[in-house]
């Protein structure tokens, strides 16, 4: 089959590798749609610690399955028609928990020591053809498109900062960065119960497509906004990663209100935030990484329409323009970028 | 290596048989047991055979709080585990299904529980478990405290659905052993104010002995005429009466955790008061995520489980055990102790 290789951190190229076979608890998916997403530039770029060369990305993947290994239950997930037989349509959560550690055993799974990650340490979705444990696999409704299901993955991560945030219905919202995640987070404020939903972007095409979605404000200098909102926001989440732009916005934070970290700044990174203003203001500061127990709600909130996922589909290209689909990720053109593998 | 176990064919009807010694498949470990507690559940099923939906059709061997050593493991894991004292956590979600997804695994409809028909349980020498539900116990603990983080589990469980807050007024109504293992956790998680309910003046005995601050027979004083104000419920007898009387002795946002097993589908509850006063009223099924806690919890002396332990039987002396809280109510926790 046909697959993108990474060989070594800057060595990416499209080649041919054999065809996957699946353990008895696996399932074989042909590729529908697979999203290119930060974690993947990181991975072409050697600065995730995680990955295991040579590896074929791709962890936001859909696509039909093929082949069905000889363990693998005869339903997963909701109700009957839920088989992942020959022929099922899925959507693959890639993250890969040991099951026995300290964090896996208290219910903090994306916490996992032993952490390990379709696409990341094992081959993922950009190629023809995946293995993947069906435990992983959620067969999806007949109204969402594989496009539509390979955003289910990043809705996840938004779906599950909610939790963790857990605002109240009517706080006021400050998002800092309007990419694919910024606009997944700003369409769940808005649609969750928020009062006003401001976003802060130095991109201004972005900045139009968040106030298509519903964001009340929209700027490129967060004093502006403040002179706007003198109080600050009850919840502000930093989606940008970076942290001169993170401790801008922990300055819009109200009194008593809360402060998210969600986007994903290199290990090394610092920023200096008041403790004063922490301890004075009753700020609280939390972050949030990845998927937990949030899969299926996203899968939901996709079919059932409260996400519009067309805002957020700009790009789908071949799997041979991979190198191509790659940069145009790193230059920030578009949305979310996608591959489809089997065209 | 042989494995004997003890079987119930149907009601007061056990018997010792050798069994085929399993062979842990992949990811699995075999485990020689060295203590199982009796659990009311057990002791139900010898009486009646059944409990609700639940029926023994086929020989079933009983016993689900247990901990032994592994002694194999099967493909996939470290052999370094041989030799491991070990607590197990006896349920075995599919891990595939919604609730599994969402993190409730305790409610998994598929889930293969120890001494629940069809499943055997832990009377026995020997058994499997895949290995991640084996945990593992510190030098310090005993294979009999190993045994009870089973029982400790429902009452940790019950105190977390709970919210159970320092300094809390918690209401236990039913002293036998789930009632003092949430009596232990609640004192542990910082309650102040403790009161217990039942009938027996042994069990409240040792209830008051373990930590309560207040015990009440209810036998002879009506929960009313006491006047508790308590923030938590919890309740542990499985009494229609027990369950009333206890929502009507929380504050103002207080929380009802129904964890005791009513005879009956269907129980009162006083609705206006619950409306007016905004309680919260919830039931539990076993727990999810609670063994490292419960496990450190003893491990660290905050929770001391000896004084639960009130007799030890061997496993041909199983039949005994399982009548032994019946024929004496000062009886809280028996011990199976298999060689």
């Amino acid at each position: 089959m046909r697959a993108a290789i990474i060989d070594t951190p800057g060595k990416i190229r499209v080649g041919t590798i054999s065809d996957p076979t699946p353990k008895p608890d696996e399932l074989v998916i042909q590729v529908g749609a697979c999203g290119i997403c930060g974690t993947d530039l990181h991975i072409a770029d050697g600065d995730s610690p995680l990955v295991r060369y040579p590896v074929v990305p791709g962890h936001e993947l859909a696509g039909e399955v093929v082949a069905v290994g000889s363990n693998v239950p005869q339903t997963i997930g909701t109700g009957g028609n839920m088989k992942p037989t020959v022929g099922a349509r899925v959507a693959i959560e890639p993250n890969l928990y040991c099951g026995y550690c300290e964090f896996c055993r208290t219910g903090h799974e994306n916490l996992c020591l032993n952490y390990s990650a379709i696409g990341v340490t094992v081959n993922g979705g950009f190629a023809e053809y995946v293995t993947v444990p069906a435990s992983k696999a959620y067969v999806l409704p007949e109204n969402i498109s594989f496009q539509e299901a390979a955003l289910i993955e990043p809705v996840s991560c938004a779906v599950h900062g909610m939790h963790s945030l857990n605002p109240k219905s009517g706080d006021t919202f400050l998002i800092v960065g309007a990419g694919t995640m910024g606009l997944i987070l700003l369409q769940l404020a808005v649609r969750g119960g928020a009062s006003r939903v401001a976003v802060l972007d130095l991109n201004t095409q972005r900045l139009t497509r968040a106030e298509q979605l519903g964001a009340h404000r929209t700027q490129t200098d967060i004093h502006k906004l403040l002179e706007e909102e003198l109080l600050g926001f009850d919840c502000v989440i930093d989606v940008t990663g970076v942290a001169r732009a993170m401790e801008g916005a922990f300055a819009a934070v109200k009194r008593g209100g809360k402060f998210m970290v969600f986007g994903v700044a290199s290990p090394e990174a610092r920023m200096s935030l008041s403790p004063f203003r922490i301890y004075n203001d009753e700020i609280t500061v939390l972050g949030s990484m990845a998927v937990l127990f949030s899969f299926g709600p996203a899968l939901d909130l996709i079919s059932g329409g409260v996400i519009d996922t067309k805002a957020v589909l700009t790009t789908a290209l071949p799997l041979e323009d991979f190198s191509d689909a790659l940069n145009m990720v790193r230059k920030g053109e578009g949305v979310k970028t996608q591959i489809l593998p089997n065209g | 290596m042989k494995n004997q176990a003890a079987v119930l064919y149907a009601p007061h009807d056990v018997r010792i048989e050798e069994r085929p010694v399993p062979k842990p498949g992949p990811k699995e470990v075999l485990i020689e047991i060295k203590a199982v507690g009796v659990c009311g559940s057990d002791v139900h099923y010898y009486e009646h055979g059944r409990i609700g939906s639940y029926v023994v059709r086929q020989p079933l061997i009983l016993g689900h709080e247990a901990s032994g050593i592994i002694v194999d493991v099967g493909e996939g894991v470290n052999k370094g585990r041989v030799g491991e004292r070990v607590a197990i956590e006896p349920g075995i979600p599919d891990g595939v299904c919604e609730q599994c997804r969402s993190g409730r695994y305790n409610l998994c409809p598929n889930v293969r529980f120890f001494g629940t028909p069809p499943i055997d349980g832990a009377f026995t020498n020997y058994v499997t478990i895949p290995e991640n539900f084996a945990y593992k116990l510190p030098d310090q603990m005993s294979d009999e405290e190993g045994a009870l983080i089973e029982p400790l589990s429902v009452g940790l469980w019950a105190c977390r659905k709970a919210m159970l807050r320092g300094a809390d007024h918690v209401l236990i109504t039913g002293a036998g052993p789930v009632g003092v293992l949430a009596l232990k956790v609640a004192l542990a998680l910082g309650a102040t104010q403790i009161t217990m309910t039942d009938v027996s003046p042994q069990r409240l005995e040792m209830g008051r002995k373990l930590g309560a601050t207040r015990t009440v027979n209810v036998a002879e004083t009506p929960l009313a005429n006491v006047g508790v104000e308590a923030d938590v419920l919890i309740e542990c007898s499985g009494n229609q009466k027990a369950l009333m009387d206890g929502i009507r002795s929380l504050r103002p946002a207080g929380k009802a955790v129904a964890v005791g097993m009513s005879p009956g589908e269907e129980v009162s509850v006083p609705m206006s008061f619950l409306q007016n006063r905004e309680i919260t009223l919830t039931g539990t099924f076993r727990y999810a995520n609670t063994y490292a806690d419960a496990i450190a919890l003893v491990a660290t002396i905050r929770i001391d489980l000896k004084p639960i332990i009130t007799g030890h039987y061997t496993l041909e002396e199983t039949e005994q055990a399982l009548q032994a809280t019946k024929n004496d109510p000062a009886n809280i926790k028996s011990i199976v102790v298999p060689k």
